[in-house]
């Protein structure tokens, strides 16, 4: 084990854990960018980071190498950039599996020929003590390609997409017969939808952002409230599954009002 | 003066504050306001914060560097935090932390964890009082001193003298 591991070992739970947490933080305010970039460079505190609160908010601290107080070298926000790319590239994997971070790094920095990302990978490569997949080349999608996340959490096909408006909301609707919700920054799922009976073919949001309307194979239109996640009326009368139905957010909440009244 | 007189008052010295309310009524009901007309009661929060600032002596900061640091540190902090956590991060022995926690104590928020107390402050306008460019000043400190004490120490832990 690395003098790191041992000494983040050796604290109390209690401190172990503030540190991973909030280390970065209290460094960012007292504008100490040496030592930020030390800590967020070090595999050893991304590992016990990512194990210790999941990889958002290691995700999350790169980003304070940004504020106006912390002077960072052009070059060191780059590779700060790259580091956060691929860990925000990897975080769907990582949620599930911890142990393949190495993997993770190396599929996708191996590449950038940067002594500090080289000295990484590196040490990640040394942190490993059980049989691992050491990718040889630059095998995974990279930082800095358009594809900056993958969301993973349903069971079939995702058919349907909406974002609510003025928010990092996502709502989807899939063939699993679910509506989620996620924050699109983070990734995390907020809320699940379940009611329809078969599979969910199109989603729209009102402009107000306080209720989606979903239109599904079993022939039904429900519309929710997005805050109480209360079904708040299941529309029929169709007679064959639903395709997209067109909709200008205000527009389709209205229509979905008369078509009550009938 | 009628109860609703005194309602009154204590509505507009609140400035529609609740937390204001939480503080100044157990204060008045510990008697501390005995000798006072409601006039003299602060006004508003900022004020209230002030007032316990300097019954606490805070003012004179030669005599209450350590006390002021304290504060500070549970200011700063990112969640609860135990006793013996603070008295590392000020650089201070758990019986001065204990002190200040008792004479800070309705400003501060208690959270049981595995049988352990874990401090915070207790709303956010008490931190915004802190960081008041004149409270500073008047304390002698600087946040970024107070972030740097705290990060040294977790640096410490972590990295040792490397």
């Amino acid at each position: 084990m690395s003098d790191i591991r041992n000494r983040l070992a050796s604290l109390s739970p209690e401190k172990r854990d503030y540190t991973l947490k909030h280390a970065p933080r209290h460094l960012a305010k007292a504008g100490k960018a040496g030592e930020l970039y030390r800590c967020l460079t070090n595999f050893d505190f991304i590992e016990a980071k990512i194990s210790a609160v999941g990889v958002q908010s290691l995700v999350k601290d790169y980003d304070l190498a940004f504020n106006p107080d912390i002077i960072l070298s052009d070059e060191k926000g780059k590779l700060f950039r790259l580091i956060q790319g691929a860990l925000r590239l990897s975080a769907h994997i990582l949620d599930r599996d911890k142990t393949q971070l190495s993997g993770q790094l190396w599929g996708r920095l191996l590449s950038f020929d940067i002594p500090d990302i080289q000295a990484l990978l590196e040490q990640a490569k040394q942190g490993k003590v059980s049989p691992w997949l050491r990718p040889l080349t630059p095998s995974l999608t990279q930082p800095g390609e358009p594809l900056l996340r993958t969301i993973t959490g349903h069971a079939d096909s995702v058919m349907a997409l909406e974002i609510v408006p003025d928010t990092n909301w996502l709502i989807s609707g899939s063939d699993d017969r679910t509506l989620k919700i996620w924050d699109f920054q983070t990734g995390k799922e907020l809320k699940i939808f379940t009611g329809h009976t078969a599979a969910i073919r199109s989603v729209a949001a009102t402009s107000d952002g306080r209720l989606i309307i979903s239109g599904s194979k079993d022939t039904t239109l429900k519309v929710w409230n997005l805050k109480t996640e209360e079904e708040v009326f299941t529309l029929k009368g169709h007679s064959d599954k639903k395709g997209t139905f067109f909709h200008n957010s205000h527009q389709s909440c209205q229509c979905c009002g008369s078509s009550t009244k009938r | 003066m009628t109860v609703e007189e005194f309602v009154t008052q204590l509505a507009n010295k609140s400035e529609n504050n609740f937390m204001y309310l939480r503080y100044v009524l157990p204060d008045i009901a510990d008697g501390k306001y005995r000798n006072l007309s409601i006039e003299s009661l602060p006004q508003g929060l900022q004020d209230y914060y002030e007032d316990h600032w300097r019954r606490m002596g805070m003012f004179d900061k030669e005599s209450k560097r350590t006390k002021i640091k304290i504060v500070y540190v549970l200011a700063e902090l990112r969640e609860p935090v135990s006793r013996e956590l603070i008295a590392e991060f000020a650089g201070e022995d758990a019986f001065t932390v204990q002190e200040v926690l008792d004479e800070w104590q309705q400003f501060l928020h208690r959270d049981k964890f595995n049988g352990e107390t874990r401090y915070s402050v207790y709303h956010s306008s008490f931190c915004d009082f802190l960081s008041r460019k004149d409270i500073v000043q008047a304390a002698g400190v600087t946040l970024q001193d107070i972030n740097a004490r705290i990060s040294d120490n977790l640096m410490q832990g972590m990295f040792g003298d490397e």
